[in-house]
């Protein structure tokens, strides 16, 4: 990479993170208490972290207190996306039926605010989930939003009958690099940890972070994704297409979905700022971010333009 | 979409049907003297909305005001599906009747069949809200399919009966009969009514969050649409009660093979 700047003694390449089309949707689940909307959401996000085997990307976007939530009680705020609307209905509606139907004292809400006219493309929840009612399910429409009440054991599961499907971009990322592994470590935490409450944003990798970033392809013709070599500190020296320069040991990627390039940029922007800022007595390196020279994905985030 | 106020100048002689006053149909006039001259029938006769009605334009989008004591005013709001109708007094039988969108707020009291198909016709009420600020007569919401109908007083006997779906909530007292041959849908009262144990079941306490979403979302609602004289508090109130204390559903009406539903606070 031959063009750079720094930012606290951190070399931040002056290259782009390519992130591509996806579609979205945000859902609200709500119970008696926040144990049991946590407990849900986290059934409902596990096994969501990359599109390659999971077939959605998923996770908590933010906790919602009792006054942001339909039925006033405290709730959690999904966000999911995938790279086809078929793809996104059968993953929503088999988490939302094995996960939070099936967790106590918990409804089911669309998170996306509905357009005049109403979106047509729409993601079903109850319009699913209801024959679990064997008959006894009962539709109920509030102004324009039709609910289901499906009988359950400890009463009745609300929920909505669909959501809206919106764009969203996934792909957005940031590749952290450095010589230690306790400091690469603590400057994604950072990085992650500034981005939670940003809305419209998720980081669906375990605690925000991978390290099998993956390139696109294989040696393998079974294979779409296969580990980004260039970023594999173990083959520096003996692979030519290495992105990697002497002393850099570790590297950790931070993968962001969002509603929009804005809130993506807003997110990749308040990372780096969060890394540079951490504790890593020298231990973060570079910041760099993962792109595939343009081709993939038609949304661009330049890290020096971010920073600006 | 023109918006038309029409106060009421004298009292007619006879009961009159007003179905010809509808918003659907003013909304597209826009000649003053127009509107003054559309029929009404008015017994055996028939009389123009001029005779009986100071008419005006008002800067509203898409909305008809009435003013005056409309008792003998009958089919007022007759399938109405968009924009608000508004009156200001009493309204006569048949009001909103086979409506299937839009809103009518009444100030005053409503005859009987509020919302409920007339004669030859199989379907009341299929979509839209209805808030009445005073009381309602017999049949309120008769066959109702879809939407919502408040009422702040009480009402009088067969509320709901042969509903199909929809929600009514009477904040005041009702009368005998409540869902008679219901087959789904959902009466909201505040008390507990007396119904025939044969049809209807023994009350059941039940977890849900459907009485917290209602009173939200009518919360919102009226806050959002409400117009100033109408502030529906009793609704509310009964709604809010029913979110902070839970509620007590009866099933039925099992002669039917329904399975709408009538709910109370705990």
């Amino acid at each position: 990479m031959d063009e750079f700047f720094h930012i606290n003694n951190v070399r931040i390449d002056a290259t782009f993170a390519e992130a591509f089309d996806m579609k979205a949707t945000r859902l609200i689940v709500t119970a008696n208490d926040r144990q049991w909307a946590t407990d849900a959401a986290a059934a409902m996000t596990g096994f969501g972290t990359s599109v390659i085997a999971c077939g959605i990307e998923i996770a908590v976007e933010r906790e919602l207190a009792e006054t942001e939530t339909p039925d006033g009680r405290p709730g959690v705020a999904i966000l999911a996306f995938a790279v086809s609307g078929k793809e996104m209905d059968r993953q929503i509606a088999m988490r939302a039926g094995q996960c939070v139907l099936t967790c106590p004292t918990t409804a089911l809400y669309a998170g996306i605010e509905e357009t005049e006219p109403k979106s047509d493309k729409r993601v079903p929840i109850g319009k699913t989930l209801r024959y679990f009612g064997d008959g006894h399910q009962i539709s109920k429409m509030i102004g324009s939003r039709r609910y289901w009440r499906i009988p359950v054991m400890d009463g009745e599961f609300v929920c909505d009958h669909d959501v809206a499907r919106v764009d969203g971009i996934g792909g957005g990322n940031l590749i952290l690099i450095g010589n230690d592994v306790n400091a690469v470590t603590t400057a994604c935490r950072a990085a992650v940890q500034s981005m939670r409450p940003i809305e419209g944003v998720i980081t669906p990798f375990p605690g925000g972070v991978t390290r099998s970033g993956s390139k696109v392809g294989s040696k393998y013709a079974t294979l779409f994704a296969s580990t980004n070599n260039a970023f594999c500190p173990t083959l520096r020296t003996v692979d030519p297409s290495t992105q990697l320069m002497r002393d850099e040991s570790v590297v950790m990627e931070v993968v962001i979905d969002g509603l929009s390039d804005q809130a993506i940029a807003h997110a990749m922007r308040m990372g780096i700022h969060a890394a540079v800022d951490s504790q890593t007595d020298g231990g973060l390196l570079r910041i760099t971010a993962g792109n595939y020279g343009g081709k993939l994905g038609r949304h661009h985030f330049h890290l020096a333009e971010i920073l600006k | 979409m023109n918006s038309w106020l029409l106060e009421l100048q004298r009292q007619p002689e006879h009961d009159i049907d007003a179905s010809a006053i509808s918003l659907l149909a003013l909304a597209q006039i826009s000649d003053a003297d127009q509107v003054k001259r559309l029929h009404l029938q008015c017994g055996d006769d028939v009389c123009a909305v001029g005779e009986l009605f100071s008419v005006s334009k008002m800067p509203a989008e898409n909305e008809l005001q009435l003013v005056g004591d409309l008792s003998r005013f009958h089919r007022l709001g007759m399938q109405h599906r968009s924009g608000r109708m508004t009156i200001q007094g009493n309204v006569g039988n048949y009001a909103g009747t086979m409506m299937s969108g839009g809103e009518i707020w009444i100030a005053g009291d409503a005859g009987d069949f509020l919302g409920a198909p007339v004669a030859g016709f199989r379907s009341g009420m299929s979509g839209g809200r209805i808030v009445v600020g005073g009381s309602a007569g017999n049949h309120v919401g008769h066959r109702m399919r879809r939407g919502e109908i408040f009422i702040e007083a009480a009402v009088k006997d067969f509320l709901g009966s042969h509903q199909i779906a929809g929600t009514i909530v009477v904040a005041a007292t009702i009368g005998k009969s409540a869902g008679y041959a219901m087959r789904r849908g959902t009466l909201i009262v505040n008390q507990p009514p007396v119904l025939s144990r044969t049809r209807f079941s023994d009350p059941i306490e039940a977890f849900s969050v459907i009485g917290p979403l209602l009173e939200r979302q009518t919360k919102a609602w009226t806050s959002a649409a409400a117009p100033p004289q109408f502030a529906c508090k009793n609704v509310i109130g009964l709604l809010n009660r029913i979110a902070e204390d839970g509620f007590v559903s009866i099933r039925g009406d099992f002669a039917v093979g329904g399975q709408g539903e009538i709910l109370f606070p705990r």
